[in-house]
């Protein structure tokens, strides 16, 4: 009798929408992705340029080290025993020998990176001589780096070589194995 | 005084409840499954030159490398690990083999030929040089030109 009159005195029916159970599996979702999240470090990546192999399928890319105008660096690592940098020397072109870094691991690497940067200043300044002598006005070229890296080096210092040499500004670096002369 | 107008105190659920679902919105869209084939257990070296990966390659093989230079199992092929590079050079063969199925559809439709897939080499920072060369020569020798080092993007001190 009365849920009649009140229905008389009010047509609208309120919905009673029960939240508690939704917040519940809310609550439970939240503390499944707080307990499972788990950010990881981003990711990125360095280009390698593989060396030329006599007959092997890669010599369908162009093959930097084989064309005239650009300048070579060859850069060897021996390993010490950690593996480590034990000696880093740096010749320029084809040619054997080639000029000692001195110092060992960390400090041989911030002294090839110093060394890197004063040659590549010097690059610049000689291909803007040539530039202004001979009144062309060609786009200068940084030398490619060719690694030739001990066996036993580990790859994190690998990947520190090739980092340091492209912050020196060289942007191509081939490495390879110290004994793969091919 | 009257006990018959105790009025009804509920505390506004709605505001927190939204807040609540949109936490849980964020959490899901971190969670990061199984996105790349990529293994957790490697200890990746850090670079700060490292470059952001490139979405608009269309097919990536992802190589996993422990510390003794061993290419682990992973979802597409590799069931054991490849320990020599002879074993690298079979099973990146058999992937040249999709990759030749990609190159003669297109030419069946006329579309430009795909490059061959890039392979990105995920190596333990301890192992040693020589083993990630001669996966590298495998890579090579079953026609897999483009290959690219992970890193860890390092932030400048």
């Amino acid at each position: 009798m009365s849920r009649r009159r009140r229905h008389a005195s009010n047509p609208f029916v309120e919905p009673d929408l029960p939240i508690t159970p939704m917040l519940d599996m809310s609550f439970q979702l939240l503390a499944f992705f707080l307990m499972t999240f788990n950010p990881t470090p981003t990711e990125g990546h360095l280009d390698v340029t593989l060396p030329k192999r006599d007959g092997g399928p890669s010599t369908k890319l162009p093959d930097p080290f084989t064309t005239d105008e650009a300048e070579e660096f060859t850069i060897r690592v021996e390993a010490d025993d950690k593996g480590d940098v034990g000696s880093v020397s740096i010749s320029v072109g084809k040619e054997g020998g080639g000029v000692d870094v001195p110092g060992k691991g960390r400090e041989a690497r911030t002294n090839l990176f110093k060394d890197l940067q004063n040659r590549l200043a010097a690059a610049k300044n000689d291909h803007a001589e040539r530039n202004k002598s001979t009144g062309e006005s060609k786009p200068f070229v940084p030398p490619k780096i060719k690694l030739e890296l001990a066996n036993e080096l580990n790859f994190k210092i690998v990947i520190a070589i090739m980092d340091e040499s492209n912050r020196a500004g060289y942007p191509t670096v081939a490495p390879a194995l110290k004994d793969d002369k091919k | 005084m009257s006990h018959g107008s105790v009025e009804k105190c509920e505390p506004n659920m709605t505001p927190m409840l939204d807040l609540v679902l949109q936490l849980v919105m964020f959490f899901m869209l971190c969670a990061n499954f199984i996105a790349e084939d990529v293994n957790a257990t490697i200890k990746l070296p850090t670079a700060l030159q490292a470059r952001p990966l490139d979405k608009a390659e269309d097919r990536v093989i992802f190589l996993n490398v422990d510390k003794e230079g061993k290419v682990l199992p992973n979802t597409r092929g590799i069931t054991v690990p490849l320990t020599n590079r002879i074993m690298v050079a079979n099973y990146m063969k058999d992937q040249a083999a999709f990759d030749d199925g990609l190159k003669k559809r297109a030419a069946e439709k006329g579309k430009p030929e795909p490059p061959p897939s890039l392979v990105v080499l995920r190596a333990h920072e301890d192992c040693k040089y020589e083993k990630i060369a001669n996966i590298m020569l495998g890579c090579q020798e079953a026609g897999f030109p483009r290959i690219q080092f992970r890193a860890i993007v390092g932030t400048s001190k």
